[in-house]
């Protein structure tokens, strides 16, 4: 179990336990060492009352540290207050007491996992000795040092009964109890249950092999039963009696019915006890010790005092006798097959008389302190009595006061808890709460002959044995890793906790831990009202699951409000919460009419334009004809654009053939130059390949340059190879190479030029035709001509003229076929294309180009072939200056017109 | 079908070429109605001619294509178990493959053949871009300077390196530079992309102008047609 586990399942119990007393716990009220928190203890046991003086509080102070009591369970005791929330005493009060202790006491003493400080004698406190114990007779100095007040003289009593110098005390010497039960000690009547008590549970508890385990047979058998912190693996038999403090052999000797939903009845406590143990509600596991009576246990009828039978004959609790179902079948036993062994047993609700040990460590003890100091301890520790008495025989109740120093605030302790004996109002529910002060007396490790003596013994101080030691591997019992953390847990009080305790780890071991886990978070740390779904964020995955809503809602108080709240209310049903207790359920806001905010002057603005345009399209509605659909009228502006453009496109038609031309200026720089020099280098017989890569809506502007230059070349008997990546160009090539061939009978088909057709595929189809020119060309109807024998790749074309009408084609040609072939390119593009060839020329992809329907002019005057280029050229270049013109008295009207409307604006 | 169509042609005035100039001019007179309005007439015409050319495109593909690259060569070496043409089976069924798109429930399986179209074009594409575009227009924009002796070189290649960087420079989006020289350059760089911001705009009105061009010569040439073929009004 790791750290956080086991704080977290401190805190749970905590919870649980406050749950069931009916107080309200914060659970980040206890801070580092003594913070100040309080605790509410329900008015409903007025009859434990710890007084509220000064002096009391030294006492309660001083108790402890006589007791054994770790500084934390002092600290507990301090803060014991009856009635609503008061702090009794500042955490300055304790530091010289503190400071005291750690100067004396050489070795520590542990408690709960920390290293603690045993008060020393105080001389002005034997003042405090109670009467009853300054009345006993102190033979020699080792009687008088036994009764040293505090775990020395615990101790000494302890040597001196091993030396032999004393005898064990005798059980006559218990003073008398109150005057009901006949107890006027609760040390006494504590010694007296014990054997009756242990007696009862030792049947029922089957050995186990935890190492760690109690050495309750030994323990009993050699007729002590020691209390708490007691080494663990001590092989003597004191040490192993002391084994009782590992943290698996944790128990409690009141046996109130500290039951865990699950647990299941282990006494043979009659119908009475149980029903009254019922009303408790579940909260821890309950162990018992060993494995069955000792053969060398005396009878139960006649170990049980007289005494005390009149206490259980005027409680009425006379428990039924056990029945052979009950008792388990190692009861009959005479010996154990693993005396040490502990049996975790979980007790059902309402099982009384048992002893329990919390399934970690220690926040159960404390809340079996809790427990006393509800209203129904009396009761708890009366069925304990006759549930002692039914089993009968010597038992052996060890106690464990444990105590978690910041899981609760202190005052949840009862008055009881205060161990001042003296000052407990007199009454039979006071005394018969004194037996069950487990925060007085752990530390009194009370050793109980099989006689009835019984005395205390000062417990061997132990190195603390922290929960996170515990936590290493191999030294973690079985029963420990499979406990699970109970389902009480609750997460804000896992947060809290782990925010304010600090780890539980030796200094060695604390070095080994991040920075983050050395220390506990400062609570100054934790801004007040921040989330606690953003606390745990940091700390569990579960609460990364968590919905923001989620967090939202949990609000963490701060403070003592935390434990002001009931936590158990309310448990989560759905979401990652499901099931966890202590959920704060979401606050339910009342949906409220948010009052309509002023509008901003933008908003007011926009409203208004908005309200305009609605009003505005309403008022038209009647009035504005509708937008003319498809088929309606062009607007009137196109009654004068389109009829200016026609007629300056038909009137330099109509000029005479040999005027034509008059806007070409035919220069030798020009790309037309260029392009037509490269045509006139052919030598008469080498072969050119055409691609006429133009659509026949193209042909308008593109056949006039292909058949000036298919005529040119002609003229020069140079051959032709014509191809086309379009389907439509095919026969456009067909048509001009015959309209070409009909001018010039000498230029034949097959002979001359050839048509090879269609390259399909696009950028695939060229790849292949320059990769593998006869697998494409071969399959033409042409492929047989003489021309197309005479040629097997691109290497065999002295020129190959690109006609292009758009962008893609000519730029497959370059990247596909140019690239790879060092063939000179010319191209005759269309004029959209112009801009793109300039490209491929500049960076002499191209030798040179003709630009659309001026280019092809340009070519026919420089070829001394005017025609139809150059007699529409005229055409265009008027056309050229009516689109000019429209342009320019458009944008002027514009401009005016816009000029028009700001000014009357403006003023 | 051509011994029908010239018989139809032959019932015609001056003959199949007159008949061809008559159907062509009307056509033309229809298109040109649009700018009128948008009538039948035009939507005639724009369907003929979309139709037309897609028809005729078509039947060289299949006749060309399909037919003579494909089916010819199986049919012809099926008696050879198409031991020489086996290759052609894979054209063939991608074929048909895409066909299955017309097939409800079974359009998935043209993607095959669509995956395999747009695979090849996708490494030609890019492999051709490199090579025959990047790579080219690279180093003649380098190569530009230093220019020719003379004003006009040293101009021009000024006005090259000026609107290819300012070009690069206007897609440049970055900003929120810190240290003081990549503010300095930040600013630079903004400025600059502005002056590319210019040249390009030039470069889309220079395209544009020559989209006006081309259109503006595929009126006039077909008004030559209409006066010079049809009408004859002018030589």
């Amino acid at each position: 179990m790791t750290l956080e586990q086991s704080a977290g399942q401190a805190d749970g119990e905590i919870v649980q336990e406050q749950a069931r007393l009916g107080v309200e716990v914060a659970p980040d009220a206890f801070p580092k060492e003594l913070a100040a928190s309080t605790v509410n203890i329900p008015k409903q046991i007025p009859e434990v009352s710890v007084k509220g003086s000064q002096e009391g509080q030294d006492e309660i102070v001083r108790d402890a540290a006589i007791g054994g009591v770790s500084e934390h369970r002092a600290d507990v005791a301090l803060r014991t207050q009856t009635g609503n929330s008061e702090r009794l005493l500042a955490p300055e009060r304790l530091t010289p007491l503190r400071a005291e202790k750690e100067a004396t006491i050489s070795e520590p003493m542990a408690s709960e996992g920390k290293v603690e400080s045993v008060v020393p004698p105080l001389a002005p406190e034997l003042d405090e000795i109670p009467t009853w114990l300054k009345e006993l007779p102190i033979g020699d100095d080792s009687v008088r040092s036994v009764l040293q007040p505090g775990p020395q003289g615990v101790a000494n009593e302890i040597n001196a009964v091993k030396s032999g110098q004393i005898e064990p005390r005798a059980e006559g010497v218990a003073p008398p109890l109150g005057s009901d039960l006949g107890i006027e000690s609760p040390i006494a009547l504590k010694e007296s249950v014990e054997p009756f008590l242990t007696t009862d549970s030792i049947p029922l508890l089957e050995p186990t092999s935890s190492p760690n385990g109690l050495r309750a047979q030994e323990s009993v058998q050699e007729t002590s039963t020691l209390g708490a912190n007691a080494p663990a693996t001590a092989p003597s038999p004191d040490d192993e009696a002391l084994a009782a403090d590992s943290p698996e052999a944790q128990r409690t000797s009141h046996g109130e019915a500290l039951s865990s939903p699950s647990a299941k009845e282990l006494t043979a406590s009659g119908e009475e006890s149980v029903e009254q143990a019922q009303a408790v509600p579940p909260i821890a596991t309950v162990f018992s010790v060993g494995g069955e009576t000792p053969a060398t246990l005396p009878s139960v009828e006649d170990e049980i005092p007289d005494w005390l039978r009149e206490v259980s004959e005027r409680a009425g609790l006379t428990p039924e006798p056990r029945s052979p179902a009950q008792v388990s079948p190692k009861d009959d036993q005479s010996g154990r097959e693993a005396p040490s062994a502990i049996t975790e047993q979980p007790l059902e609700h309402g099982t009384s008389g048992a002893f329990e040990r919390t399934a970690t460590s220690e926040a159960a003890v404390s809340t079996s302190d809790l427990e006393h100091s509800g209203a129904g301890a009396t009761e708890s520790f009366a069925q304990e009595i006759t549930s002692a008495q039914a089993a009968g025989g010597e038992a052996v109740a060890t106690e464990l006061s444990v105590i978690e120093p910041h899981a609760f605030d202190s005052s949840t302790a009862p008055a009881a808890l205060a161990g001042e004996v003296p000052e407990i109002a007199p009454g039979p529910q006071t005394e018969s709460l004194q037996p069950a002060q487990p925060a007085v007396v752990a530390k009194h490790a009370k050793v109980t002959a099989s006689d009835g003596q019984s005395r205390e013994i000062a417990a061997q101080p132990e190195p603390p044995q922290p929960i996170g030691e515990q936590g290493a591997a191999g030294e973690i019992p079985e029963w420990t890793r499979q406990l699970t953390p109970p389902p009480e847990f609750a997460p804000s009080t896992f947060g809290s906790s782990l925010r304010t305790q600090p780890p539980l780890l030796r200094e060695d071991e604390r070095e080994e831990l991040p920075d983050w886990l050395r220390q506990p978070l400062e609570n100054e740390g934790v801004p007040e009202g921040i989330p606690l779904g953003e606390e745990l964020e940091a700390r569990s995955s579960l609460a990364s699951a968590m919905p923001a809503a989620a967090r939202q809602g949990f609000k963490a108080p701060s403070g003592a409000e935390r434990f002001e709240e009931p936590l158990e209310e309310a448990t989560g049903t759905e979401g990652p919460l499901g099931g966890v207790r202590g959920v704060l359920p979401l606050a339910m806001a009342p949906s409220e009419p948010h009052p309509a905010a002023a509008p901003s002057p933008k908003q007011s603005d926009g409203a208004l334009v908005f309200e305009s345009v609605l009003s505005a399209a309403a008022a038209g509605a009647a009035g504005v004809a509708p937008i003319p659909a498809r088929g309606a009228r062009r607007s009137r502006s196109n009654l004068w654009i389109y009829p200016l453009i026609l007629i300056a496109a038909l009137v330099p038609l109509f000029i005479p053939s040999n005027v034509a031309g008059l806007g070409v200026a035919v220069s030798n720089n020009s790309p037309t130059a260029a392009f037509f020099d490269k045509i006139h280098s052919l030598a008469p017989g080498s072969t050119v390949l055409l691609a006429f890569d133009y659509d026949t809506g193209q042909t308008v502007e593109m056949n006039p340059a292909a058949q000036a230059v298919v005529q040119d070349l002609a003229r020069r008997h140079v051959n032709i190879i014509a191809l086309s990546t379009l389907p439509t160009g095919v026969q456009i090539a067909q048509s001009v190479l015959d309209e070409v061939s009909r001018q010039n009978p000498e230029w034949k088909s097959g002979e001359n030029y050839v048509n090879a057709g269609y390259i399909p595929g696009g950028e695939a189809g060229l790849r292949s035709l320059s990769d593998n020119w006869l697998s494409e060309v071969q399959q033409s109807d042409q492929a047989t001509s003489p021309l197309a024998q005479r040629v097997s790749g691109l290497r065999d074309f002295s020129l190959a003229i690109e006609f292009a009408g758009s962008g893609e084609s000519l730029r497959a040609w370059m990247e596909q076929v140019q690239s790879r072939h060092q063939v000179p390119f010319v191209a005759a593009v269309s004029a959209a294309v112009e801009s793109q060839a300039r490209n491929y020329l500049a960076a002499n992809q191209l030798a040179a180009f003709l630009r659309g329907l001026g280019g092809a002019a340009e070519y026919e005057l420089f070829s001394n072939q005017a025609g139809l280029s150059v007699r529409t050229l005229d055409a265009q270049s008027f056309s050229h200056v009516a689109i000019f013109l429209v342009i320019v008295l458009g944008n002027l009207i514009f401009f005016i017109g816009r000029v028009g409307k700001t000014k009357p604006s403006q003023t | 079908m051509g011994t029908v169509f010239n018989a139809i042609c032959a019932q015609f005035p001056g003959g199949c070429d007159n008949a061809g100039v008559w159907l062509a001019s009307v056509l033309t007179l229809l298109v040109l109605s649009y700018l009128i309005r948008d009538t039948f007439l035009f939507r005639l015409a724009q369907s003929l001619l979309v139709g037309t050319a897609i028809g005729y495109g078509s039947a060289v593909v299949l006749r060309t294509v399909v037919w003579d690259r494909l089916l010819v060569p199986l049919l012809e070496d099926s008696f050879a178990l198409w031991r020489n043409t086996w290759p052609l089976f894979i054209p063939l069924i991608l074929g048909l493959l895409l066909l299955m798109k017309l097939v409800p429930n079974s359009g998935s399986l043209g993607n095959v053949s669509l995956g395999y179209l747009f695979g090849v074009g996708s490494a030609l594409a890019i492999g051709g871009a490199l090579s025959g575009a990047l790579m080219p227009q690279l180093r003649s924009t380098v190569m530009a300077f230093p220019p020719s002796p003379g004003l006009g070189n040293w101009l021009n290649g000024g006005l090259i390196l000026i609107g290819t960087l300012g070009a690069l420079l206007a897609f440049r989006f970055t900003t929120g530079f810190s240290l003081a020289p990549l503010r300095a350059y930040a600013v630079l760089a903004s400025a600059w992309g502005r002056v590319g911001t210019a040249f390009i705009m030039v470069a889309f009105g220079a395209i544009f102008a020559n989209m006006v061009t081309a259109r503006v010569s595929s009126l006039v040439g077909q008004l030559y047609f209409l006066l010079h073929d049809w009408l004859q009004l002018v030589r």
